[in-house]
């Protein structure tokens, strides 16, 4: 037999899960904590941006088309600008590398490089630490109005679909770092990665790879696990970056079928591949190589040119990277990078 | 005419018991502080949007930010599950206990129809308020509630006569 409406009613109000549930001053508190903490650091900046919003249109571009700017035919949109990340500490008890070391008071630098990305949105690009252990580590992100971070889409941020500057905290940790040599240059002609399209990494609410980045998934879901997230396959970008130094002009990759040639930027001889999806031998790793030596191999680049008419040719796997033809003659190759103090060094 | 909503921490202390209960009432116990306070975040970023009462306006700015944390806790019990190889607990608001047959029912719903049959039974709001956190009109709302009303009675009718095998515990709220 049904029961009637004043029955179902009163069955239902017996149940409700918060009838007996008090919220205490404490409560209130904490709330009201976090709210005042965050209205007060800076955001709701709105900016006009080059920004898809209809997703499924910008799948549809041809990769080699957005690789070479195709992003400016995306819809015009709004990105707003919101607070900025919670910095963030590695909590495990045996991180990566080294530990965390103190980013060096001012050795941040955002290179001039820039990528689309294949879906549109703000540009990607790199950033330069020096730690005060005499390291330097590039980081790659989404770049807005000049400030480096990631997009609150896929999970990120609550996916409020806003800009969030990241702060650069553990950075041997979390990005790909090496020594600084004695003049103070890094060395670091190929990074690669599977990140994810919102350019978030290791941010507190910012969700991850976890192909790329599994076994640090596992350290931070230990004592992080509401912090860390996993992002849909779908946001998944193959990143490619480096600096080649200030002999270099220029790269030529294949990625899909097709070449393409990106002239490097600035003293650092940058570069920065974006592509869509996971593009791994590994499926399971979800890396390409890292590698600090002299020139990007076992990577979709095929060629680097260098001033003086050099060309250094990449066929195949598994070269060593240090043909000596390929060599600028007489010219270090490395980026120089912000000279580290003798006292925060540690090595 | 646009009516001042007045200072916004008035708001946040006339509604936050509200908004919390509205919030323990659809995600698990560890996230309703999280959610509550990106609620009022958002509240407070947008607060120039507000025109009209306050309640149903945050309501939906929760109901918003409460399927988002649903949706990151969906993806990172996936994720839990690839890393760890087994299933990871799901942790979500259950009925109170007591009412077997309700939650069978209960469970059978769609989600909407849960939601419309929950702002109206356990958050109190009338019907035009409860179309304003669901984003649709007052008489969509009516003819929405009514039949979710009606889809239980039938399910909870059916049960009584045995129709519906009822889990050996009771079923879930979200």
């Amino acid at each position: 037999m049904r029961p009637t409406g004043e029955e179902l009613a009163a069955r239902l109000a017996d149940s409700d899960p918060a009838r007996r549930l008090e919220f205490d001053d404490g409560f209130r508190e904490r709330v009201w904590r976090v709210v005042a903490a965050r209205r007060a650091q800076p955001a709701g900046r709105t900016r006009r941006w080059w920004r898809p919003q209809l997703r499924v249109v910008t799948l549809a571009v041809p990769l080699a088309l957005v690789l070479a700017g195709g992003a400016g035919a995306a819809v015009s949109g709004l990105i707003r600008i919101g607070a900025p990340a919670t910095p963030f500490h590695f909590a495990s008890p045996q991180p990566l590398s080294l530990g965390p070391a103190p980013v060096e008071r001012g050795a941040v630098h955002l290179l001039a490089v820039v990528a689309p990305d294949p879906q549109g949105g703000p540009p990607w690009g790199l950033r330069i630490v020096t730690t005060t252990r005499g390291y330097g580590c590039i980081e790659v992100g989404r770049v807005l109005d000049g400030s480096f971070g990631g997009l609150g889409e896929d999970g990120s941020f609550n996916d409020d679909g806003e800009f969030h500057a990241v702060p650069p905290v553990d950075a041997e940790n979390a990005a790909a770092c090496a020594p600084l040599d004695r003049s103070g240059r890094l060395f670091y002609n190929v990074a690669s990665a599977v990140g994810t399209a919102s350019g978030t990494f290791f941010v507190p609410g910012g969700c991850v790879s976890s192909r790329a980045f599994a076994p640090v998934l596992l350290r931070m879901l230990e004592r992080h696990p509401a912090d860390s997230d996993l992002c849909p396959p779908a946001s998944n970008r193959t990143l490619i970056y480096g600096l080649l130094g200030p002999d270099a002009e220029s790269i030529a990759y294949t990625l899909d079928g097709q070449r393409h040639v990106q002239a490097t930027t600035g003293p650092q001889g940058a570069y920065l591949i974006v592509g869509s999806g996971a593009r791994s031998a590994d499926p399971e790793l979800g890396d390409l190589p890292f590698a600090a030596g002299t020139l990007p191999v076992d990577t979709p680049i095929t060629e680097v040119r260098y001033r003086g008419g050099v060309v250094c040719r990449l066929v195949g796997a598994g070269q060593n990277g240090r043909t000596p033809n390929c060599l600028p003659g007489g010219h270090p190759v490395g980026y120089a990078a912000p000279p580290t103090t003798a006292a925060g060094r540690r090595r | 005419m646009r009516s001042d909503p007045g200072p916004f921490e008035a708001t946040f202390d006339a509604h936050w018991q509200a908004v919390s209960r509205y919030a323990a009432r659809r995600v698990a116990p560890e996230a309703v502080q999280d959610v509550v306070s990106e609620t009022f975040l958002v509240a407070w970023r947008r607060y120039d949007e507000l025109n009209g009462e306050p309640l149903p306006w945050l309501l939906g700015i929760a109901r918003r930010v409460a399927a988002n944390q649903r949706r990151a806790g969906a993806r990172r019990r996936a994720l839990l599950e690839r890393l760890h190889g087994a299933a990871a607990s799901e942790r979500r608001s259950d009925l109170v206990p007591g009412d077997r047959r309700l939650a069978a029912a209960w469970a059978l719903l769609n989600e909407r129809d849960r939601e419309a049959l929950m702002l109206v039974a356990w958050d109190g709001l009338d019907h035009r308020d409860a179309a304003t956190v669901m984003g649709c009109s007052t008489s969509a709302f009516t003819v929405r509630v009514h039949r979710a009303r009606r889809r239980l009675a039938r399910l909870l009718g059916r049960d009584e006569k045995g129709a519906i095998e009822i889990p050996a515990r009771a079923g879930s709220l979200t």
